[in-house]
């Protein structure tokens, strides 16, 4: 394998070729930097522009443009609470308070470094497993799917924050929500309201804006005179330990790290979870075993920023696996590449190896380059951006809001969109005053059409209980959803418990 | 004197109109005389878009101007033929995709108030290869061979990508008195992964097959003529199942009351792209063939269509939602 990756080296190195993974990776971070603009839109406007590239080029290209848009996410969630894309959500819950302490630096920079890390790893494991693994991602069917889903749900309800029952609310909500648009199977409205625009369900970064930034906005304008006190502190601390990374934040991240690229990685490879899937749960596995709860979001963690962010990149590398060995997309960027390889005469799939192997091998030495001049962009382009956070309040405030309406209005359809973000920046707003977790919400949201519909083929799928056997997998993870289930319970009536006694005291 | 301007304007407009009219007649027309906009009811990257994008290329060449790609996306593109119907008849803007958002779409879904009358025709450049398919390893290779199978095992799961896939195996099930399970996928890379993984039966297919040579098989065509892809296998209609047949091509459609004249530029410009070698590049490479049709063939498919599907939703018995 190595000698084979080295012997295409040749070509994969050569000018034209490293400099459009350049070009790709610095445009991707740039895109990927703007509020309400993600990998998705980065890498779809930009196939046209392949038209005329070189198969290899063309592909390296737009493989550059994920992986830097990917990072970039990062820097508007951490310095104004926009996360480009809803996998970076979690990166903004941990990382804005961070920003908020005067610490934006620390949190960009680690973000960048676990960015990377987890991309790294992802994309050695799709260079040595691609083809070995494919085949078992295939055997991923609805029925595993439903399980995992469940699970997912279950694992990620402990992020619910002091009561469980006003996170289950709050995620039963975003279900509900995630309910709007055509029913799948026979295509009957379903919450539409007669309005044509719900028919594919509400926009999904108009509604993440809307709850996450825009709430934000209005909960600091009303809190202007703090604001101003704090002002000195967004500037960044004076302290060069709260501006670089230190021996000990490696410390406390190389685990969410390792972890963080492990559950990406398995995210990517799995058909149908996507993105949002992998950085949450490796987020909130961070929170669960750092123990200290909802402290995570009010004083900022930088092992979260770590978490979300190296699972959020490792999920790009690992979900071209199935693309590549059996023409299955593990992502949207997986989906969006079909449409360039198409272009370029190559068909995804079994075939590829076969007949286009030296093109797949120059992609894998074009990507591991990718990682390594995203580590250079994003590093400088890091300096140029942290300045936001110099700027007053009073300055930045209005262009955020109006950075969320251009991406509300990208993402969700038009002005329709910026509707969309000002309902749910309301629901936001009495959610974040009245302690309703605005995470189970957005997750409920996210997960909840993948879960109908992985359900509603199962139950297709599987006639007889009897039949239930042939998927060992769904029964492993049923099982630990239920265990999860259980553990919550005991550690909920725990800590009533305890709040109980702390009152009596 | 206001009177007097009125007359006047309305004669400057009359003979104008005239004026219009006259060149309209010698399908002559300084049409576009700036950038034009082509509208595709699906999110960017997808295969429409992708062939879009293709398109507006040569249309750009062919028309002296710019024509630039906006996508609406939306309940199955009803969002931008919606706000297409009234978007004017100058010639500015029009919608390029596949015609079942237009035969059949509004007939299955009472909320979208367009219909097949609201938009006027310039041609049709290729079509989706419509088929019902299979995994490889199944014992049959043809629907006699499918229904056979089905009723031996006492019912067949069908992973359907529509509802128009849930209406054509619903009327086939109807005639046969079989049962079938019908699982909803989502998209036709949800209905691939299903087949492959040997989890359904059968399943109701845009075309997407040809990239699985070998792991995917065609058993009959949906379309009302045989498919470019598959010349040798037989349309349902062949096979006995009357009038069942969807059909998908993907036709360029101005507002109704455009100008002939901007419509016959249009179609010329389409016939144009239809031998153009870029397009034919990307047609191969998606394993989409040509299948140019001529403004009227188009407007002729359109009708009938939609008539087709209006009786095989009559025929089993469909509620509109």
């Amino acid at each position: 394998m190595l000698d084979e990756l080295y012997s295409v080296a040749g070509s994969a190195f050569a000018v034209g070729n490293i400099a459009w993974i350049l070009f790709g990776v610095t445009l991707g971070y740039l895109v990927g930097a703007l509020p309400g603009l993600g990998k998705g839109t980065a890498t779809a406007v930009a196939i046209p522009l392949t038209f005329y590239l070189e198969p290899l080029s063309a592909i390296a290209f737009l493989v550059g443009i994920s992986k830097g848009s990917t990072a970039g996410s990062a820097v508007s969630a951490i310095l104004l609470n926009t996360p480009g894309e809803p996998s970076s959500t979690p990166t903004a819950m941990a990382g804005y308070p961070l920003a908020r302490a005067g610490k934006a630096q620390k949190a960009l920079k680690m973000g960048l470094f676990a960015s990377v890390l987890g991309d790294l790893f992802s994309t050695v494991v799709l260079i040595l497993v691609a083809q070995e693994l494919a085949e078992y991602a295939l055997g991923i069917g609805p029925v595993e799917l439903t399980a995992i889903l469940a699970f997912s749900m279950v694992f990620i309800a402990g992020l619910s924050g002091r009561s469980m029952i006003k996170g289950l609310i709050a995620g039963l909500f975003g279900i509900l929500i995630s309910c709007m648009g055509l029913e799948i199977e026979t295509g009957s409205p379903r919450l539409t309201f007669g309005l044509i625009e719900l028919y594919d369900g509400l926009p999904l970064i108009p509604v993440a804006i809307g709850m996450l930034a825009l709430s934000e906005m209005m909960i600091q304008i009303g809190q202007r005179q703090r604001l101003a006190d704090e002002a000195d502190l967004l500037k960044g601390s004076s302290k060069r330990e709260d501006q670089i990374v230190t021996l000990a934040d490696w410390k406390n991240c190389i685990r969410p790290i390792v972890r963080g690229s492990l559950i990406g990685t398995v995210v990517g490879i799995l058909p149908g979870l996507g993105a949002s899937v992998g950085s949450f749960l490796s987020y909130g596995a961070e929170r669960r075993a750092s123990g200290r709860g909802a402290d995570f979001e009010e004083s900022g963690a930088i092992e979260g920023v770590a978490a979300a962010e190296s699972a959020d990149n490792a999920v790009v590398p690992a979900s071209l696996v199935p693309l590549f060995a059996i023409g299955i997309p593990g992502s949207v960027i997986a989906a969006i590449l079909i449409g360039a390889f198409t272009i370029q005469g190559i068909t995804p799939g079994p075939l590829l190896f076969l007949e286009n192997k030296d093109l797949i091998l120059g992609v894998y030495v074009s990507m591991l380059a990718a990682s390594v001049m995203l580590l250079f962009i994003g590093y400088f382009g890091q300096n140029m951006f942290a300045r936001i956070v110099r700027i007053s309040p009073a300055l930045i405030m209005p262009i955020v809001v109006f950075l969320c309406c251009i991406g509300a209005y990208l993402q969700g359809g038009g002005t329709f969109g910026i509707g969309v973000m000002i309902v749910f920046g309301i629901i936001g707003f009495f959610s974040k005053k009245y302690d309703f977790s605005f995470v189970t919400f957005l997750i409920g949201f996210v997960i909840g059409p993948s879960f109908e519909l992985s359900l509603r083929q199962s139950l297709g799928l599987v006639t007889d209980l009897p039949e239930l056997l042939d998927h060992p997998v769904a029964i492993v993870f049923a099982v630990l959803a239920v265990v999860g289930v259980w553990r919550l319970t005991v550690l909920q009536r725990k800590q009533m418990a305890e709040m109980a006694k702390a009152e009596t005291n | 004197m206001k009177h007097v301007f009125k007359g006047f304007a309305a004669a400057v407009a009359m003979t104008a109109a005239g004026a219009i009219a006259a060149s309209a007649a010698m399908a002559d027309t300084s049409w576009p005389t700036k950038p034009i906009t082509m509208l595709i009811g699906y999110k960017a990257g997808g295969g429409t878009d992708t062939k879009g994008r293709v398109l507006s290329k040569i249309l750009a060449r062919e028309l002296g101007q710019q024509v630039n790609v906006i996508n609406r996306p939306g309940g199955g593109q009803a969002v931008a033929l919606e706000s297409f119907k009234s978007s004017g008849t100058d010639g500015d803007t029009f919608f390029f995709g596949a015609v079942t958002g237009i035969t059949l779409n509004p007939q299955i879904n009472s909320a979208l108030k367009f219909t097949n009358q609201d938009y006027v025709y310039a041609g049709a450049l290729t079509e989706f290869q419509v088929s019902m398919v299979a995994p490889q390893d199944r014992p049959y290779d043809d629907m006699a061979g499918l229904v056979k199978f089905a009723k031996e095992k006492g019912g067949i799961k069908y992973a359907s990508l529509s509802p128009g896939a849930k209406i054509i195996m619903q009327a086939i099930a109807k005639q046969e008195g079989i049962n079938v399970d019908y699982i909803p996928t989502k998209g036709g890379r949800g209905m691939v992964q299903l087949v492959l993984s040997n989890q359904v039966d059968f399943a109701y297919s845009g075309g997407i097959q040809s990239r699985y040579p070998g792991k995917i098989k065609t058993l009959a065509a949906v379309s009302s003529k045989r498919l470019g892809n598959y010349p040798d296998t037989p349309t349902l209609d062949e096979l006995g199942y009357k009038g069942v047949a969807m059909d998908a091509p993907t036709v360029v459609a101005f507002p109704k009351g455009t100008d002939a004249a901007i419509i016959a530029k249009m179609e010329a410009a389409l016939k144009a792209a239809s031998m153009d070698p870029a397009m034919k590049k990307i047609s191969d490479a998606i394993k989409m063939p040509i299948v140019y049709l001529n403004a009227k063939d188009a407007s002729a498919l359109v009708t009938s269509s939609t008539a087709a599907i209006a009786d095989m939703l009559v025929a089993i018995d469909y509620k509109k939602q």
